[in-house]
């Protein structure tokens, strides 16, 4: 058979007329009447939904969310039939919670012929965790920017549905509107049926409510989707949570300048710095301090090693430690903060006991029942004319007492405090030898100091307290 | 004249390229798709990460302003094409039926070097790369940290004492076997005593410190994506002294005792075992052992261990 060659004249006809009516499409396209036609009562959001004489339009069921303080959505999808004539189900069911922009989200789907999805997700305070198993290992970034895509659910938008009434839905008014397959078309097509309720709240413009069933009857797949979404607590979550065995990143103490191989997980953080020991641990106080942490003195610094303790009393009286350790190398140090709540705070009775007390306390101290009535003695900070043993290693230190170890024998230890306390000035009170303890009281002024002193193991530890008479 | 035809007619072809076509716009269909799961900081060969993501095809806003614009197949296939550079995925293809889907697959690390994962959904329609550099072999690096707070009433007295305890360890992938880890650490426990005695109006408890070993043992789960982890503590080996601690009674007088733990008894030592991702992570775990269960029966206590595992 020749083949046909058509002629150009008629080639030219028929673009003609095929440009006539690609530009008139355009036009009536710009036209962009409402279904329903009438202008009267209309009420219009920046969001491109309208409520017009009865009739809705909404090109974007998820606009004007963002609107809102906080919330609680709750969305289901659900595809059940026969896909290319073999079973095919699907159930997509997802919880979310909203406080402005922190953001919680708990994922599940089953199909047909793929895994399982479980995926909680947590936008809070700027970082992103992931956690794939209820109750399991949380992945943590310090930016959420792969979960704030905008990819999380969807619903097709709806257009002509017709009012049916005013109702109260979680305690917000709203427009109740109904609508079938013609407001749905493309998840419809030409042949499915759809029943569908969408309430809209008054004022505010946003989906409260939204229920679409679809039968498709023909096609590749023959079957039902069904789409459920409800919100509720507007404007009424308090704060986002993290799932269940997912810690919170630690990205409110800071890290030093410069620091490098920085590693961020829930509740850990470790970086190198060439900051030495003594400069890292003013750093951590300065920044601490002003936080509002307490840092419980604890050992001294040994072998480029040193451990700080820090606690913190929330606001929902939980407690809190960081526990900040420092290892110093060849001019090196790796520091390692582990942080974790306590769901009791952290409180000592009082300054006098064996550690400062957080700075968040107000302790009242009450003599036992049964004591004299004498005023009881208060803690005083250490003298600094106070003698230390020569040689002797500070193990521990607070403000009113300190810690020493040496190798020399306790004897040795009690007759350089009986002469070098007196060489500066105190008075002995009382001398009491004990089974493997003695004590030296020595006063001066209003202030007591108490030396103790005992073996212990090949060493010999020392106390010294001061307090007021 | 033919000629002038052939004009006239790139003329309206090239006009009717440049205006904008209505119809066609609102049947084409734009979408996203997008990977959820955060990347380890560290990945490793054998690593086997599942990842989770979302495809989703936006629905064409048709208004119902006339009939035929409804598509005779409303509900299609979406496929997501997964392909890494290097290692393996599983599966390389996830199709699902509707316009909006989350999706679940497996990368595994098979080389050392960078590697990238595409994800291509519908052809094109979107896509979405996510490249990293995966590392020649894994060890761990283990640190721990647990709070005890404990409170027990002797009479008049409420014992109360927080004890941190902090740990850190290597774990080494053994020779022998590609799939077992070994390795020890160290712990140091700081105790501090809370409350006062009732009757010092002054007192002084030193923090009871001290510090021993532990033991890792680790097995990497045939599939790669799961590390067991043991972590054994050890006695001290040494007898763990109080310190001293003094007391001041109303009437000025100062009291002193001391007291000192023997040889921990290994019997009682915690044991932690715990599941981790292979790349790692940190997580609140469980300690047993029958001290523990001693403290417990003696008092109230909470407590909270958390390990975390970082491949180095």
């Amino acid at each position: 058979m020749k083949p046909t060659r058509i002629n150009p004249r008629y080639l030219f006809t028929l673009l003609a007329i095929g440009l006539m009516i690609l530009l008139l499409s355009c036009n009536l396209g710009s036209l962009n009447l409402p279904y329903g036609g009438s202008t009267s009562n209309s009420t219009s959001q920046s969001n491109g939904l309208t409520q017009t004489g009865g009739v809705l339009n909404m090109p974007d069921p998820a606009a004007g969310l963002s609107a809102l303080q906080s919330y609680h959505l709750s969305y289901t999808s659900t595809i059940k039939g026969l896909q290319k004539g073999q079973d095919y189900e699907s159930n997509l069911t997802i919880d979310e919670d909203v406080v402005e922009a922190d953001r919680s989200e708990l994922v599940q789907q089953t199909s047909t012929g793929s895994q399982p999805v479980y995926l909680a997700m947590v936008v809070l305070n700027g970082a992103g965790y992931t956690q794939q198993e209820a109750g399991g290992a949380c992945r943590a970034a310090t930016s959420a920017e792969a979960l704030t895509s905008g990819l999380t659910w969807q619903l097709p938008p709806v257009f002509g549905a017709k009012q049916v009434g005013q109702e109260t839905v979680n305690n917000i008014s709203a427009t109740h509107y109904q609508f079938d397959e013609k407001s749905v078309q493309w998840q419809a097509g030409q042949n499915g049926k759809a029943q569908g309720d969408v309430w809209i709240a008054q004022p505010g413009g946003y989906v409260l409510k939204y229920q679409l069933t679809i039968q498709l009857p023909s096609g590749d797949f023959q079957g039902t989707r069904t789409w459920s979404y409800e919100l509720s607590d507007i404007n009424s979550v308090a704060e986002i949570s993290l799932p269940k065995g997912c810690l919170a990143l630690i990205n409110d103490i800071p890290v030093m300048e410069g620091a490098s191989g920085v590693v961020q997980l829930p509740g850990f953080q470790r970086y190198v710095s060439s900051a030495s020991l003594e400069q890292i641990t003013q750093f951590y106080k300065d920044k601490l301090t002003a936080a509002g942490w307490s840092l419980l003195p604890g050992v001294e610094p040994q072998g480029g090693k040193s451990t700080l303790e820090y606690v913190q009393t929330q606001k929902d009286d939980r407690g809190r430690f960081a526990v900040i350790q420092l290892d110093e190398e060849n001019g090196q140090t790796m520091v390692v903060v582990q942080s974790a709540y306590t769901k009791k705070p952290i409180v000592m009775d009082s300054t006098t006991g064996s550690r400062a007390a957080p700075a968040t306390e107000s302790p009242v101290e009450t003599p036992a029942a049964g004591s004299q009535t004498e005023t009881p003695a208060a803690s005083a900070s250490l003298p600094t004319d106070l003698p230390q043993y020569p040689g002797a290693t500070v193990t521990v230190k607070t403000d009113s007492m300190v810690v020493l170890m040496t190798t020399d024998s306790p004897d040795k230890v009690n007759a350089f405090y009986s002469q070098a306390m007196a060489q500066v000035g105190y008075t002995p009170a009382n001398s009491l030898p004990a089974t493997g303890i003695s004590t030296q009281t020595w006063t001066k002024d209003q202030l007591q100091i108490v030396v103790a002193v005992m073996q212990q193991g090949s060493s010999t530890q020392i106390v010294l307290s001061a307090q007021q008479k | 004249m033919k000629h002038a035809y052939y004009k006239v007619l790139f003329i309206l072809i090239l006009l009717s390229l440049a205006m904008p076509q209505r119809t066609v716009q609102a049947y084409a269909p734009s979408g996203g798709v997008n990977v959820f799961t955060t990347l380890p900081e560290l990945i490793c060969v054998g690593d086997s990460l599942t990842l989770e993501g979302a495809a989703g095809v936006d629905y064409p806003p048709i208004e119902p302003s006339g009939p035929g614009l409804a598509p005779l197949a409303p509900l299609v296939e979406n496929a997501v094409q997964i392909t890494a550079m290097h290692g393996k995925v599983s599966p390389s293809t996830i199709t699902h039926i509707g316009d909006f889907n989350y999706f679940s697959f497996t990368y595994t690390a098979t080389s050392a070097g960078d590697d990238e994962i595409k994800l291509n959904l519908n052809n094109g329609l979107a896509t979405y790369e996510e490249k990293f550099t995966v590392q020649k072999s894994c060890d761990y690096d283990a640190f721990l940290v647990t709070y005890m707070n404990f409170s027990t009433q002797a009479g008049d007295y409420q014992f109360r004492s927080f004890t941190t305890t902090t740990g850190m360890g290597t774990m080494k992938r053994l020779r022998t076997g590609e799939l077992y880890f070994q390795g020890t650490g160290n712990w140091d426990l700081d105790e501090d005593i809370l409350s006062k005695p009732p009757e010092c109006v002054q007192w002084y408890t030193p923090p009871l410190i001290a510090n021993g070993p532990f033991d890792l043992d680790g097995k990497l789960s045939e599939e790669g994506d799961a590390v067991d982890v043991i972590l054994q503590f050890l006695p001290s080996g040494e007898p763990i002294f109080h310190g001293i601690s003094t007391c001041t009674h109303a009437d000025g007088s100062v009291g002193a005792g001391w007291s000192q733990a023997m040889d921990g008894n290994p019997d009682l030592a915690a044991k932690i075992q715990t599941t981790f991702p292979s790349e790692g992570g940190t997580q609140q775990v469980e300690m047993t052992g029958k001290g523990l269960s001693m403290v417990q029966s003696m008092g109230d206590l909470e407590y909270t261990a958390q390990l975390t595992l970082v491949p180095r």
